[in-house]
């Protein structure tokens, strides 16, 4: 063991110094002049279709840059493995859990995506077969 | 959302002189208003710990307590732990004891363990472990942070 620099050494970890002083850059650390923010929709209920997304009321508010939805992106499902892959990246027909991904929202600050602007989903379900919560009529989701 | 209020603190020793709104929290003042950003916010509603500092010398978890509540208090933040180029002991400890991983919840579990050990220098291990129970890790098991809790014990006598 004496003829290694590393193996069976005590080795302090890389970046254990600037992650104690709080000087170690996290993803929402960053800081850019001019940066905009986004915030996801997300479904509130478990199973349901989508028949509608109207995106026009929280398009035109003030600050918002953009919305996007499955129209936007590409509809190629994913998954950590190619044999998985049963995700898209934005909900296309239907939601399929509570925080199911809807929308995205980019805007000047983070207050933007979440006032009430009304990208609005129109769903129902359940599904024939399902769990789900039945009877439940159309509901409108705000962004 | 109606007008700021003014507010008078004090931060790793530095004063600050304010103008914040009343829905402000003491989180986003410091990491957005001010530009620490070592604090972190992990879950905004005070369960996880990752937004610790200490407010005139008690623990708070920062995402949940508004900054007017602080005018005229004294902060500590992670960035206020060591002085100048040297790391506090409570900082080497971490860093020696291998308790640091992916680091989000080090900066709470440091400040954390600051007010643990200045009010008990001598802690049990029940005593730590109570102390610490606000403050959650994910990566490492917490075994080698109570390690390094034990650790700044004996760096700090």
């Amino acid at each position: 063991m004496d003829n290694y620099s590393i193996v069976g050494k005590r080795i302090p970890h890389r970046d254990a110094m600037e992650k104690v002083k709080g000087s170690a850059v996290f993803t929402s650390d960053i800081k850019l002049s001019g940066m905009l923010h986004g915030k996801i929709l997300r479904s509130p209920v478990p199973h349901a279709k989508i028949r509608n997304i109207d995106i026009s009321k929280a398009e035109k508010l003030k600050g918002v840059k953009a919305v996007f939805t499955a129209k936007d992106v590409p509809l190629i499902k994913f998954s950590i493995s190619p044999t998985w892959a049963d995700k898209l990246i934005l909900a296309n027909k239907k939601v399929r859990y509570i925080g199911d991904e809807i929308a995205a929202v980019v805007a000047v600050d983070e207050e933007r995506p979440g006032v009430a602007g009304t990208g609005g989903v129109i769903g129902h379900g359940p599904e024939i077969g399902v769990r789900g919560e039945a009877g439940v009529a159309a509901r409108q989701v705000t962004l | 959302m109606g007008s700021k209020h003014r507010i008078q603190i004090t931060v790793n020793e530095e004063e600050y002189d304010l103008l914040v709104h009343p829905n402000r929290t003491l989180l986003d003042l410091l990491r957005y208003d001010l530009g620490l950003t070592g604090t972190k916010e992990g879950c905004d509603e005070g369960d996880c710990g990752a937004c610790t500092v200490i407010v005139n010398r008690k623990v708070v978890t920062s995402c949940i307590v508004l900054a007017v509540e602080v005018d005229g208090a004294t902060i500590t933040t992670i960035e206020g732990m060591q002085k100048g180029d040297a790391l506090h002991p409570i900082q080497q400890a971490f860093v020696d004891s291998g308790a640091v991983q992916c680091g989000f919840c080090t900066p709470g579990m440091i400040l954390t363990t600051k007010a643990l050990l200045d009010e008990f220098p001598d802690p049990s291990e029940e005593d730590i472990k109570h102390y610490l129970e606000g403050n959650l890790c994910r990566c490492t098991g917490y075994t080698k942070i109570i390690d390094a809790v034990n650790n700044a014990v004996q760096l700090l006598k």
